[in-house]
């Protein structure tokens, strides 16, 4: 409610400014030279999580906005979604850069050898597919296909779930929760999914907010 | 190949040290408690750490007597050195261990040698110091996650140790055992892992001259962070093998489970050379980032010290005893 009472353009601009928060520290964290002895493993890591932060919030605002009732929240979904894109952009660059001086046939061959790179590298493929044909351009051209091709940012998020979990020795306590909470926001659509069934078909949650 | 036994060559820290050795008779009188010289020796360039609660205040100067190995690599400086550290018993954070660890109680701390041997052995950490030679070995540290850094080590050669407590003829590995102390080290409450940490070493291994338990670094004694108060530490061998906080030694028959081998057997053996032609599931072995200097450079058989120890595993597949 008090969400609704605030202008689209407001909320629109704290969200951009929250997203924007992981990279204003990195840069910040770059200027100050406070990236610790590994400057590579921290910008890594850094852009990784932020990356996954964003998809789950990505991934939380259809089942928020139906559980709370809130269409309004659909506005944040596209722009969460093209964080996650950024994120994971920032990410691969940084590896293919910094870890193998910019040399892709090294990268990709590094990438095709290891299951947890391969995982991030098709999860980071349909983000670039999907980022591509975010547009209203892409959206009136690929018709119903479009709904169809944007639900591969589920399987992108189960990827990318297991490349965090993989990404260490171990897993860590941050990214079996990032796992966690994915598996739990995966498993909602797949209850609404069951739901919708029983319902009118008139119910629009699963497009993109037109407001 | 060549003929000279390995025995007779000299080994690289002894050669490329030998013209600081007025300077390491200084150190070694000042750790002796004769500290006057000490005080007359030039601090090394380090600057203030940047958390005063890292760094613990003590009369012995950071000094190493030289600035690279063998090779030509950059020593990491102290500072660096006890910043950032991969100890899970503290954090899994390599930036949060110094400050996690800081009040570790590292004395009094008894070590326990037993096992197959003649004559077991309980000393306090302090002790080592006295009973063996303590010297400055200069070695690269080589981390299976990809980085590496060159370390101006002091301690002595574990063969000492072993030679003393004298293994019995069924002994055949050395199995190394981490304090376990859960309110000391909160990352010993991990579903994830098996603690105490675990480590081991083929006897003959052990018995390698490049083979030490460290006490120190820059000559002063170690810090909490980088394995106080006794480490061990196997140049060769990617530097998870290198235990910290040894409480335990034991001469055992059979081949020790260490932690990673158990927590992944088919990413971590035994063995566990520095190898850049045995790929990693999860890290490329092929090259590695050297920290301090920031360049990424290819890594070496063994680590660079294949002159050193490849006889140890002659006729061996190092690709299956990884």
């Amino acid at each position: 409610m008090v969400l609704n009472r605030v202008p689209k353009q407001v909320r629109l601009i704290t969200l951009h400014l929250t997203a924007l928060l992981p990279l204003a520290w990195l840069v910040w964290d770059v200027l100050t030279g406070n990236l610790s002895l590994n400057p590579y493993e921290n910008l890594i890591r850094r852009t990784g999580q932020a990356a996954v932060l964003a998809l789950i919030f990505t991934l939380s605002c259809t089942p928020l906005s139906r559980w709370l009732n809130k269409p309004s929240i659909l506005v944040f979904r596209k722009p969460l979604g093209l964080y996650t894109f950024f994120y994971a952009l920032l990410h691969i660059s940084i590896f293919v850069v910094m870890g193998f001086e910019a040399n892709l046939v090294t990268a990709t061959r590094e990438i095709l050898a290891r299951t947890n790179l391969t995982l991030g590298l098709v999860a980071f493929l349909i983000l670039l597919i999907l980022a591509a044909t975010s547009n209203r351009a892409s959206q009136k051209r690929l018709t119903k296909y479009w709904k169809n091709l944007h639900r591969f940012i589920y399987p992108a998020a189960l990827l990318i779930g297991g490349h965090y979990l993989l990404a260490r020795k171990a897993p860590t306590p941050a990214s079996l929760l990032a796992a966690a909470v994915i598996a739990v926001l995966l498993l909602a659509r797949l209850i609404g999914m069951s739901r919708l069934q029983n319902r009118p078909p008139h119910t629009n949650a699963e497009n993109l907010s037109q407001d | 190949m060549q003929n000279i036994p390995s025995s007779e060559i000299t080994p690289p820290h002894i050669y490329f040290t030998r013209r600081e050795i007025l300077r390491k008779v200084a150190m070694l009188s000042a750790s002796a408690g004769v500290g006057m010289l000490a005080a007359c020796l030039p601090r090394s360039s380090q600057t203030a750490s940047p958390d005063p609660t890292v760094s613990v205040a003590s009369e012995q100067p950071a000094v190493a007597s030289t600035s690279t190995d063998e090779l030509g690599g950059l020593l990491i400086s102290f500072d660096d050195k006890n910043a950032y550290n991969n100890y899970y018993e503290f954090s899994l954070d390599k930036r949060r261990v110094a400050r996690e660890s800081k009040d570790l109680k590292t004395s009094p701390w008894v070590v326990s040698i037993g096992g197959l041997v003649n004559h077991p052995l309980q000393l306090d950490a302090e002790e080592f110091k006295q009973r063996y030679p303590v010297e400055e070995r200069i070695y690269r540290e080589r981390c299976v996650e990809g980085y590496s850094m060159v370390v101006p080590w002091n301690g002595f050669q574990l063969s000492h140790l072993l030679k003393e407590v004298e293994p019995t003829a069924d002994a055949k590995f050395v199995r190394f055992e981490t304090l376990f102390d859960p309110d000391q080290m909160p990352g010993q409450r991990s579903p994830m892992f098996d603690f105490p940490y675990v480590e081991g070493l083929r006897l003959d291994e052990a018995m390698h001259p490049l083979t030490i338990l460290a006490t120190g670094l820059y000559g002063k004694d170690l810090l909490p962070q980088t394995g106080a108060p006794l480490r061990l530490v196997v140049p060769w061998k990617y530097a998870f093998k290198s235990i910290k906080a040894i409480v335990k030694i034991d001469l055992v028959a059979e081949m020790p489970t260490s932690l990673w081998m158990r927590a992944a057997p088919d990413e971590y053996g035994f063995y566990a050379n520095v190898n850049p032609n045995v790929p990693h599931p999860r890290w490329s072995q092929e090259t590695e980032l050297r920290l301090g200097e920031g360049e990424r450079r290819p890594t070496m058989l063994f680590n660079g010290y294949e002159e050193e120890v490849a006889s140890l595993y002659t006729g061996m597949d190092l690709t299956k005893w990884y």
